[in-house]
């Protein structure tokens, strides 16, 4: 398992370039405009693309085939990809923690820790939904869905806040961090669960 | 437990192949090669081994253990090289060594790096940069660098040069002297084989036409030149396969039922599996 996360973090390694210009590109565009939601929604989203890039790297070099002849189970191959949406899902939540309180001079930490939680959580719900359809189909086949799923998602997103006016008020989501916390593990359970069925199946 | 691997009756249906109740038996400490056209089941076969892919029916044991369903742990003492370098292409020598260093126990960085050299495999490149052969060659290098008990090599000597394959060749004798180390090696090239090889299996479309020592192999058949008139008086259960041109008969027999006076030359592996699989159509 361990072997496997360091192979995709190597890998991802051009992608932490690219990475580091966008946050420098949002962060400057953050602190002028006094604002960090961009710049955490598209944290966010890189947080989520991390393992999907990977994953891209692992079908265009064919690794499947080959790790599995190596001491490495179908489960760790699953989970590794799991582990790295938490990994940076968890980066990205503390990058975006100590963005909030650069842009808003320190005030308001507990709505900066929800924010990025939020936000971060989001990723992983996000993630959960894809990496079936992606241990499934493939990243390219599965590219259309992603995209879908992505659409759908921030569809909603805009829907909701048009509806109601705007995100439900800071106290009802410091409620309900903890049960939200939950949630998101249960449906990361979950969908990992079915990863790992549709990828013992799989004929590599 | 004395033999290396061990497949049973090993099934496998695709749309319009089938892979027929494969067997075969690699002792410890020797070497076999897999010899087939391409699309005769090889790959298929090696797949199976490796659990990459599901069986209809049969067993496989691997250094006595039956696989199916073992876990992980058993791979430990597998080197695998596939037709295909599977790394990706944005890793070096080092990369390779760091990732490798944490999936294999046994693994040896030195070793590694020492074939590394013996390979010539530049460090400072990424693999994307590397010729055909030279990642083919490290992906053997992987093989050969985690003390497997076996090796699997599927089509690994392929695309290298005469030069290099021969090098290979003499790594893999070396690898084997301590009499604990096998190898199952699919191949084509019937000349790498030949060289090497302590038993052939011959596979064609999906089944074993044979599996023996190379040696009672050589041994066993040869080639018969005669004129058609002679071939006439040749009884036919000693004829495994035969050409006809317009100067006469050229025909692979069993020395053990051919009796006849003509001379009988020395054949081939390739001569071995062309007539068996002509034969076989």
């Amino acid at each position: 398992m361990k072997g496997l996360m360091i192979k995709d973090l190597i890998n991802l390694k051009k992608q932490g370039m690219i990475l580091g210009i966008l946050f420098l590109f949002y962060a400057v565009l953050g602190i002028m405009t006094k604002d960090s939601s961009m710049m955490g929604a598209v944290m966010a989203v890189l947080a989520a693309m991390m393992p999907v890039s990977a994953m891209a790297y692992d079908e265009k070099a064919k690794w499947d085939k080959y790790a599995l002849s190596m001491p490495v189970s179908r489960r760790d191959m699953v989970l590794s990809k799991y582990l790295l949406g938490i990994l940076f899902a968890i980066v990205v939540f503390f990058l975006n923690v100590l963005f909030y309180g650069a842009v808003n001079g320190g005030k308001s930490m507990t709505e900066g820790v929800l924010f990025a939680g939020t936000l971060s959580l989001s990723a992983l719900v996000y993630l959960s939904l894809v990496l079936p359809a992606l241990f499934r189909f493939g990243v390219e086949k599965g590219r259309v869905l992603m995209m879908a799923i992505l659409f759908l998602g921030t569809g909603g997103v805009v829907f909701a806040s048009l509806h109601q006016g705007s995100l439900p008020p800071m106290e009802t989501l410091e409620r309900l961090q903890t049960l939200l916390l939950l949630a998101v593990l249960v449906i990361l359970c979950v969908s990992a669960g079915l990863s790992l069925r549709i990828y013992n199946r799989k004929e590599i | 437990m004395n033999n290396a691997l061990e497949l049973h009756e090993l099934t496998k249906r695709y749309g319009d192949f089938c892979l027929d109740g494969v067997s075969l038996t690699l002792p410890r400490g020797c070497i076999m090669g897999l010899l087939g056209e391409n699309g005769a089941g090889k790959s298929t076969t090696i797949k199976l081994i490796l659990d990459l892919i599901s069986s209809d029916a049969g067993t496989v044991a691997v250094l006595g253990q039956d696989v199916r369903g073992a876990g992980k742990e058993w791979k430990e003492d597998v080197g695998v090289a596939l037709d295909e370098s599977c790394f990706p292409d944005n890793l070096k020598l080092s990369d390779v060594d760091h990732i490798m260093r944490n999936i294999y126990h046994r693994w040896d960085s030195g070793i590694f790096m020492e074939y590394a050299r013996r390979f010539s495999l530049p460090e400072g490149k990424t693999i994307k940069e590397y010729s055909h052969g030279m990642q083919m060659k490290l992906t053997i290098a992987v093989a050969l660098s985690h003390d497997a008990k076996l090796l699997i090599l599927d089509e690994a000597t392929g695309g290298l040069d005469p030069m290099a394959r021969d090098e290979l060749l003499d790594i893999f004798r070396e690898y084997v002297m301590d009499e604990e180390r096998s190898i199952l090696l699919s191949s084509h090239i019937t000349s790498d084989l030949e060289k090497i090889c302590d038993y052939v299996t011959l596979i064609h479309r999906g089944k074993i036409l044979f599996t023996k020592e190379k040696d009672e192999l050589l041994h066993r058949y040869g080639i018969l030149k005669c004129s058609t008139a002679q071939y006439e008086g040749v009884p036919r259960e000693a004829v495994i396969g035969s050409r006809r041109s317009e100067f006469g008969v050229v025909a692979l027999v069993d020395r053990e039922t051919y009796q006849g006076n003509e001379l009988v030359e020395r054949a081939g592996l390739e001569d071995i599996m062309l007539y068996h699989i002509k034969e076989g159509e």
